[in-house]
């Protein structure tokens, strides 16, 4: 693999890191609606994206390693 | 005098205590490796696949303390004590980002800890020193965090099982002698299997734990009737986040994502992968492990829906209260058995941290130490050296618990989790930008560290340290803004090539 692609690999290893970072840094979804099953937005936003984040960070795993990006 | 439900709770936590201590010496024969060699002993032979990463890492970052002390922060706190889940997900992004380049360099040159890695990299024994010190001083403190979750476990079984409350002297008797006991158990296991027997203990300890957290989740929603009640009429800081409170919030989370990796014995747990891949599936597997944690956190709220938790609760002092939110959930609401199990998997889950941070601590006396004192030392010798120093570290941490009143070990992890802050940019920066001059290394890492140490007794008024925010900002940031600013100097003295 050339490093043009390794950049290219870097690149979405960064994007997915801003994702997740954007997702979860500031407490935008410290909100109480909408409820999911009762519990507040606030508390199933940041469970729903544990399952999220670790599909994407598995699922780049290949891409990095085969490809220069780790 | 014992009732038939604390009997059965009983011997559910002792003969699962005993396999637990069975799996650990096992853990010897397991990918037999030649024991006698430091990476086999310290680092698992470097065999760790994606399972085994995933239930190591799951079991050295969720902690005991973890598992008590964040619902104990959501009871009293709000839904600002869930930060201590919300940053979960963030923290193995992060680490993704540079451990895999961490672990290459690692296992090219054969480094075991990251002080072997300082002096290698940076021809420095200086650092390496710096790191050792500082390292084994905060991993002192974190098992202290571990043990004051022990004694809330065990104050939980001797009550159910004999009446004798927490606060009571016969309670301070026994529970020495039990954690004499425990930490015993560890130092032994941790001498003769190394990672290998921490890697097993951490799959028992994973089982027990997401049994007892699926089994807390379930039975409270059982016997609340679902979220909607469990929320109604609680005060609206419980419902969600207050505005205010957003910045420290987002900096408390982000003082852990950064430093979370950076601790030696975390470190350990990921060199000891097989390959890039399996690390890195590891760490995306992980975060899973937060799902039924949080949601057990959200349960602390039951405390004040279901009147036999309450009262369990509520009869113990104030301060230490909290971290029987979750064992009172569970002898409350579960047959005692089950309570049993649970209570002894969230036992071992401070246990097992606490045999990585014995061996960790032990890798460092032995590759780092020991070859300053004595340059040409054997292979063997560092093993031997390293396993003796585990045992004495585990004995001595529990020693130093006896001395140092609770109160004061808190503060001084508080300290140490900045002070792990400041390796950031020698073990994240480096392996990408290789421009850090050792000197001013050493100068950020110590100066940072000093600064962070400073503002803190000043943002607690030279009082009992008990926060580690200054306006809302984490201390510990401070600390490696400087840091970094020192160790950016080096560019300009441009290195000869």
């Amino acid at each position: 693999m050339g490093s043009n692609g390794s950049k290219r690999n870097w690149i979405i290893v960064g994007i997915v890191t801003l994702l997740i970072f954007g997702v979860y840094a500031w407490p935008w979804y410290s909100s109480v609606n909408p409820t999911l099953a009762g519990l507040p937005f606030f508390y199933w936003w940041v469970i729903i994206w544990y399952v999220i984040s670790s599909i994407i960070l598995y699922s780049i795993v290949s891409l990095r390693v085969k490809g220069g990006a780790s | 005098m014992i009732t038939t439900a604390g009997y059965e709770l009983l011997i559910t936590f002792i003969v699962l205590f005993i396999i637990f201590a069975i799996v650990g010496f096992m853990g010897r024969t397991f990918r037999r490796g030649d024991m006698s060699q430091l990476h086999e002993w310290g680092l698992g032979g470097r065999k760790l696949g994606t399972v085994l990463q995933f239930f190591l890492q799951g079991a050295d970052w969720f902690t005991a303390y973890s598992i008590l002390a964040i619902p104990s922060a959501v009871f009293a706190l709000g839904a600002f004590g869930f930060f201590g889940v919300t940053y979960q997900a963030m923290v193995f992004t992060f680490a993704s980002l540079f451990m895999p380049r961490l672990w290459k360099i690692s296992r090219e040159k054969g480094y075991i800890t990251i002080a072997d890695y300082a002096r290698g990299e940076f021809n420095s024994i200086g650092l390496s020193l710096s790191i050792v010190v500082l390292g084994i001083f905060a991993t002192l403190f974190y098992i202290a965090l571990q043990v004051d979750g022990l004694y809330a476990i065990l104050g939980t079984t001797l009550l159910e099982s004999f009446h004798i409350l927490p606060t009571s002297s016969a309670f301070k008797e026994y529970s020495l002698v039990i954690l004499f006991i425990a930490f015993l158990v560890i130092a032994a296991f941790s001498f003769t299997s190394g990672v290998r027997g921490v890697s097993l203990g951490a799959i028992f300890k994973d089982v027990l734990v997401w049994t007892g957290l699926l089994t807390v989740i379930v039975a409270t929603l059982y016997y609340t009737h679902g979220f909607t009640n469990l929320f109604s009429g609680m005060p609206s800081k419980y419902l969600s986040l207050p505005s205010t409170e957003a910045l420290a919030f987002s900096s408390s989370m982000l003082g852990v994502v950064f430093s979370a990796y950076l601790w030696p014995h975390n470190i350990t747990g990921s060199w000891a992968a097989q390959s890039e891949d399996r690390l890195l599936k590891g760490y995306s597997l992980t975060i899973l492990y937060a799902i039924p944690l949080a949601l057990a956190d959200v349960m602390a709220i039951a405390v004040y829906k279901i009147p036999s938790v309450h009262s369990f609760v509520f009869q113990l002092p104030a301060a230490s209260r909290g971290l029987y939110v979750i064992p009172g959930l569970l002898v409350s609401l579960v047959p005692p058995w089950l309570a049993g199990l649970a209570l002894l998997g969230i036992f071992v889950g401070g246990l097992v941290p606490a045999a990585l941070m014995a061996v960790t601590v032990g890798n460092m006396t032995g590759r780092d130490l020991a070859r300053m004192v004595k340059a040409n030392i054997s292979a063997k010798g560092q093993t031997q050296v390293a396993r003796w120093a585990a045992v004495i570290f585990t004995l001595l941490s529990l020693a130093l618990l006896q001395v140092i009143p609770m109160t004061y070990a808190f503060q001084f992890y508080l300290v140490g989790a900045e002070i792990i802050l400041q390796f950031l940019p020698i073990v994240v920066i480096h392996p990408f930008f290789k421009f850090i001059r050792k000197e001013f290394a050493i100068a950020g890492l110590w100066i940072g560290t000093l600064v962070s140490i400073f503002v803190t007794l000043y943002a607690n008024h030279y009082k009992v340290i008990s926060t580690t925010l200054y306006h809302d900002l984490y201390i510990g940031f401070i600390g490696l803004l400087i840091n970094i600013i020192i160790v950016l100097i080096s560019l300009a003295f441009p290195k000869k090539s």
